[in-house]
């Protein structure tokens, strides 16, 4: 996408994608325009969205809006797992599960990288966490999610790290007896993220647009009660808009109270310097013995 | 004829000398930017240590990082043990097979060559998940129906898990590694006179020690450019590597290269540093391979050529054929009926649960609004890259073998180095000029720069295959065809190009199968309205709800493609492996070429005085 950028033959009307790519890599570019103006002012009504206003993934809150915004289930477990014994995020440092912790590279764009962005930037934790953590290869990489989902299941792997919840519905469905794990404590508080990227959304930088009225139709009905309502039915994932129908979702993506979230959209976390300290320290770690 | 006519002739000459020349370096040229020119961005990619938003810097760091990684050295030894013992045994398996339904009177063999090409089609994630599904440790199919047989099964618990080291050896076994260098020996040994062998026979030699010592010395051009196919493939391959090495720590030299493109934001710099040692391995290796041919003859197709098989006697014939038609039916089966079956589950491997089978994903496919374009695009890419690749596989080795061009050597060089750097990465090359170059932007996103990076990435097999099969041609056949008066562009359409036919046909087949199976050379260069059935099957695989049984779906399609596209090359007298004849070259295809060309000249006259 910078390449087409570069070349000027990008023919881009909107982006939907993980905010990492959005606010780390296009933004600073130039590629973006803000989103804000393609809104209708009911779409962007507080009454609509939860905690009065709708979440905005950049700092100028006008180039990326976001409203999919589940808990992230930290762990998933295997059945013969007492999930009830896991509270804190230091228990998953227990040597007991040395070599039998499954998850994504975190180095790679996806929930696996969002989660350990929060971990390394989280004061009660940080990087210290995420080096014993991934210290010599205790965690196990894989490039597929289902594989974590079946090598928990199976039992060949005890915990899978960070694992998206539309494979964990998915595994669920069919009756695998897999438990998953609720916010975990840090500093005397239970802790998680909220992470999305089905409808974030943000306008190519073009002049002219291709498209710009298919913008507006489409941003404004993504973002309307009939989009995220379908967003939701399709995906599984939570909604801020309050007047969703969510109540067929299961309490682990829903909000809950007393536990704090850390949007991990957010582009204080996303941020170029952020991302490679997380990268370089989680490369360091593995290479430790 | 009087001295103004010869010295006519002679300036004719002269400037149909300059013409071909000039065409030849003209070939060279285009080669060069079009094979160099995306490696050379990609070596360039390497120095580059540019910081997001400010300007170009170039310098060693990526080179320093990279040699720094603590993971490089432990992938590297695995590449070089996973690629040297998979080769050693797939040559073992390889090398009597294909002499069996090549040379020998072992029945069946057409059919059980055509085997071999079905396995050669089928994508690495059939393979990888068909064995998986057999073979897991944990669940697999085997490994529970053996659980309670005493001493096996808690031995075979403890010993057989497919996430190993000789589980990555046992799925390449049987998966493409040894159905490629069948399906391309048994094109080889064809080739090959049996006046050899059975001189060989009468002067007290047995089946055997004929196969070592007649048959494999003659194949040599085509045994060097498998073992280096082998060496360079065996590097870039990923899939198995990935999906059943990644979990137990078995990293390679391939899945390092796409974990750091995989990175937010990509480690293309680092990424391109590897591949640049790649390069530095394969140019020796090119060296080596020219050593190895040497500068013998291996002209076996000539004017007295003639293909008799040999008798194995009837207890061999059958064992054999019982031995070949197992490996063939577990080669294919089990990755077919793997991924047939995974098509109709509603979640792949889980038939414990109460509806494991549904016809949803079959509906949810076709009923796709992409699929019909996504299926047209990938016949039209296919069939375009067969031909291109075909045509122009051919002028390069028709150069390289029969003219005086004196850049050869060079041209051969260029020919390898595709393969130089993984498909993704040469792909991100090609991206760059084209978009670099104002007036090449009209070809981005077009089909025309899908076939020509199908046509490319398949350049280093398709150009040493016909050149292996044309350097066992005897350049007697067209010599008798210019002195009966064709000129050589006819000589080369009536006589050559007859006897190459096979060879040409499946270079076609394997180009059309490479680009129905493509994802890594393609899937930066397509747009969003130039989609092929590979990349649908990455969007199921990759898209926010993962779906492998859609996947599967899409597979079968291009299975049944593939297989269509072997089975009318066949309809239509193609030799393929099933045709019932003497194999793809025969003495009567030679004697016919050259007495069609002697028939012609008597029938239209001398056109030369």
């Amino acid at each position: 996408m910078l390449r087409e950028w570069e070349a000027k033959v990008l023919k881009v009307d909107v982006f939907v994608a993980g905010s990492a790519g959005m606010v780390a890599r296009l933004k600073p570019a130039g590629i973006l325009q803000p989103v804000k103006p393609f809104l209708r002012e009911d779409t962007l009504d507080g009454k609509n969205w939860v905690g009065g206003a709708p979440v905005w993934v950049d700092l100028e809150k006008q180039y990326v809006m976001i409203a999919d915004l589940p808990a992230g289930v930290p762990a998933i477990a295997n059945e013969s797992v007492d999930v009830n014994a896991i509270k804190t995020w230091n228990d998953l440092l227990d040597p007991k599960w040395d070599g039998k912790i499954i998850s994504l590279d975190p180095r790679q764009s996806g929930q696996t990288y969002a989660f350990t962005l929060f971990l390394n930037a989280n004061k009660d934790l940080g990087p210290d966490y995420v080096r014993k953590f991934f210290k010599g290869g205790r965690v196990v990489f894989t490039n597929d999610q289902r594989q974590i989902a079946e090598w928990v299941d199976s039992g060949r792997m005890m915990l899978g790290f960070a694992l998206r919840e539309p494979e964990i519905r998915s595994l669920l469905s069919v009756g695998s007896k897999i438990k998953t794990l609720p916010a975990l404590m840090a500093g005397g508080v239970p802790q998680t993220i909220t992470v999305g990227s089905d409808s974030a959304l943000s306008v190519a930088n073009l002049n002219p647009l291709p498209h710009p009225n298919a913008i507006r139709v489409y941003a404004n009905w993504i973002y309307s009660k009939a989009g995220q309502q379908a967003m939701v039915d399709a995906t599984g994932l939570f909604s801020t808009r309050v007047d969703v129908d969510t109540s067929k979702l299961p309490d682990r993506v829903k909000q809950k109270d007393g536990v704090k979230y850390t949007n991990a959209n957010d582009e204080n976390l996303n941020g170029t310097e952020m991302t490679k300290a997380m990268r370089d320290n989680v490369t360091a770690a593995i290479a430790e013995k | 004829m009087s001295i103004s006519q010869a010295e006519l002739g002679s300036s004719d000459l002269s400037i149909g000398s300059k013409v071909k020349a000039l065409s030849q370096w003209f070939l060279l040229a285009s080669l060069i930017l079009l094979i160099l020119g995306p490696i050379i961005v990609v070596f360039l990619e390497s120095f580059e240590v540019t910081k997001p938003g400010s300007a170009s810097v170039f310098g060693l760091e990526n080179w320093r990082e990279t040699f720094m990684a603590s993971d490089l050295g432990p992938a590297l030894w695995n590449t070089m043990t996973i690629v040297l013992t998979r080769g050693a045994l797939g040559f073992m398996i390889a090398i009597p097979i294909a002499w069996l339904i090549a040379r020998t009177d072992m029945p069946g063999g057409h059919w059980l060559e055509f085997g071999f090409w079905i396995a050669f089609f089928m994508p690495s994630l059939a393979f990888i998940q068909g064995w998986i599904f057999l073979l897991d440790g944990q669940r697999g199919l085997i490994i529970y129906l053996v659980r309670d047989i005493p001493i096996l099964g808690p031995w075979m618990k403890a010993h057989i898990d497919v996430f190993s080291y000789w589980g990555i050896i046992f799925v390449h076994l049987m998966s493409q590694n040894v159905s490629t260098l069948v399906v391309l020996m048994a094109l080889a040994f064809r080739n090959i006179d049996s006046s050899l062998e059975e001189a060989a026979r009468i002067a007290g030699s047995s089946k055997w020690r004929t196969l070592g010592t007649i048959v494999l010395p003659l194949s040599r051009p085509a045994l060097g450019m498998m073992i280096v196919l082998s060496v360079i493939r065996g590097m870039q391959s990923y899939e198995v590597e990935a999906v059943l090495g990644t979990p137990v720590k078995i990293d390679v030299y391939s899945t390092m290269v796409v974990n750091m493109l995989s990175r937010d934001p990509p480690n293309v710099p680092s990424a391109a540093v590897l591949s640049t040692l790649i390069l530095a391995i394969l140019v020796p290796l090119i060296f080596l391979q020219r050593w190895f041919v040497g500068k013998e003859q291996y002209t076996t197709v000539g004017s007295k050529m003639r293909l008799t098989r040999i008798s194995l006697g009837p207890r061999v014939r059958i064992i054999s054929c019982i031995l070949v038609s197992t490996f063939v039916a577990i080669q294919t089966l089990v990755p077919f009926l793997a991924t047939l079956g995974g098509s109709f589950m509603t979640r792949w491997g889980w038939f414990h649960i109460p509806e494991p089978w549904t016809l949803s994903r079959w509906i949810e496919v076709l009923s796709n609004d992409q699929f019909i374009d996504c299926l047209r695009n990938t016949l039209v890419l296919g069939l375009w890259s067969a031909f291109g690749a075909a045509a122009a596989s051919f002028m390069i080795s028709y150069i390289l073998i029969r003219s005086h061009f004196s850049a050869k050597g060079s041209m051969e060089f260029v020919s390898w180095l595709p393969w130089a750097v993984p498909g993704v990465l040469l792909s991100l090359g090609l991206v760059t000029i084209v978009l670099k170059f104002p007036p090449l932007r009209i070809f981005y996103g077009s089909m025309s720069i899908l076939v020509l990076s199908v046509i490319l990435f398949r350049f280093p097999l398709n150009v040493q295959l016909i050149k292996s099969g044309l350097m066992q041609i005897h350049p007697e056949l067209e010599e008798a065809s210019v002195v009966c008066g064709e000129n050589s562009f006819w000589t080369q359409m009536k006589i050559t190009l007859p006897i190459l036919m096979p060879m040409l046909i499946g270079v076609g087949l394997m180009t059309f199968v490479a680009a129905v199976n493509e994802v890594s050379g393609v899937v930066l260069l397509a747009s969003t309205d130039m989609r092929t059935l590979s990349l649908l099957s990455l969007d199921y695989l990759l898209g926010t709800q993962p779906r492998r049984e859609s996947a599967a779906v899409v597979t079968i399609i291009m299975l049944v493609l593939c297989v269509g596209v072997a089975l009318i090359a066949r309809s239509f007298g193609i030799r393929l492996g099933a045709s019932g004849g003497a194999g793809p070259v025969s003495a009567s295809d030679d004697t016919d070429a050259t007495t069609r060309a002697f028939r012609k000249r008597k029938l239209f006259g001398a056109k030369n005085g």
